[in-house]
């Protein structure tokens, strides 16, 4: 019993630390699902066409994605938010889509993925390759023939396969990369996804239902049918 | 036992980190709350997943084992038991944790501060484990 006395301090201070520790971290957990928008603004976006578009030059939002073809959060989006939002925002005219060139120092695989895309994106396969890209990550990354592995990847995603070999080997498309990249650190990326809608950085990665109560608050689905 | 009670306490430290940076990782948190920016760039990270489960999921699992073994240590003062698998427990932690902190150092080339904060945690911890096995011998 009276080491169960001694010891009741000790328990209450581990109970107070495990209370606070939670009540901070269900904070977090609200704080995101509460946040539909970030207003931190980032302002020195339009240093000129950059990244790859995806739908109507009219829409009123441009939702902007700085994003790294070995990311592994940049996939789960890809895979699972993107089916969603392209055929619910994007091809209705609400939204259009960004994707600028971001690959992550670190991640040794990707730029060539990234030159691939840029390869495909001159014959206009981009989002084909895009999406084959993200949904082989775990493949094609762990392939130890990287370019056979990326190279099939754009076969399927219809490429000229001689245009494309040549891209690739004159790394002719490398320079919209490395411009893509240039402009992700001037404003300071430091993680991938970062999505930026309207010039406003998004928290964190959105799902498709938080992308849609931004891309609602901005352009009402109502209104956006004149445009 | 004030050792044993050192252990717990940072055990369940570093398990509220681990949980913090998991549900992070499972898109359940917004940006973490980090100075340096650095940890996006760690978590964005391929190595931030082992088989396609975050790496502060084994955080989690790691801490919450030496957490429930520290608390069986402390109804047991007299028994070594607990104190050896502390050390075994500690030492897997830090080995773990030497290989997280090569990556940033000199794969990612970037800092995540919950990581070294989760980094000297586990170390506490070792140190924390060596000194109750030792006394648990004399």
């Amino acid at each position: 019993m009276a080491a169960g006395k001694s010891m009741t301090p000790f328990y209450a201070g581990l109970g107070v630390v495990a209370i606070v520790g939670v009540a901070l971290i269900g904070r977090a957990v609200m704080h995101k699902s509460s946040q539909p928008v970030n207003l931190d603004l980032v302002a020195p976006l339009a240093s000129g066409p950059r990244g790859v578009v995806m739908g109507s030059d009219s829409a009123r939002v441009e939702i902007m994605e700085f994003s790294d073809f070995e990311c592994p959060y940049c996939a789960r989006f890809a895979v699972l938010q993107m089916p969603d939002v392209r055929t619910r925002l994007i091809e209705t005219g609400r939204v259009r889509w960004r994707f600028v060139h971001y690959p992550l120092q670190g991640h040794t695989k990707s730029p060539t993925a990234h030159l691939a895309a840029a390869c495909a994106n001159e014959q206009g396969r981009f989002w084909q390759m895009h999406d084959l890209l993200y949904a082989h990550q775990g493949e094609w990354t762990e392939d130890r023939d990287l370019v056979g592995a990326i190279t099939s990847l754009a076969v399927q995603a219809g490429v000229d396969r001689a245009r494309f070999d040549q891209c690739m080997s004159q790394r002719s498309a490398w320079g919209r990369v490395l411009a893509d990249k240039a402009l992700g650190d001037s404003i300071g990326i430091n993680g991938t996804p970062t999505m930026f809608v309207n010039g406003r950085q998004i928290p964190g990665v959105p799902s498709f239902d938080e992308l849609r109560a931004m891309v609602d608050s901005i352009a009402p689905a109502a209104t956006t049918a004149r445009h | 036992m004030p050792r044993r009670q050192a252990v717990a306490l940072l055990a369940l430290i570093g398990l509220l980190v681990s949980v913090y940076l998991t549900l992070h990782q499972l898109g359940m948190i917004g940006p973490l709350a980090c100075g340096t920016g650095g940890c996006e760039r760690v978590q964005a990270s391929r190595w931030a997943y082992i088989a396609g489960v975050p790496v502060a999921a084994a955080g989690v699992a790691g801490y919450l084992a030496i957490l429930v073994v520290a608390m069986w240590g402390l109804q047991q003062p007299g028994d070594g038991r607990p104190a050896r698998w502390l050390v075994l427990l500690g030492a897997g932690g830090v080995l773990f944790t030497l290989y997280l902190t090569y990556l940033e150092a000199f794969v990612i080339h970037a800092w995540c501060r919950w990581c070294l904060g989760s980094a000297t945690i586990i170390v506490l911890i070792l140190v924390a484990s060596l000194f109750d096995l030792r006394a648990s011998r004399a």
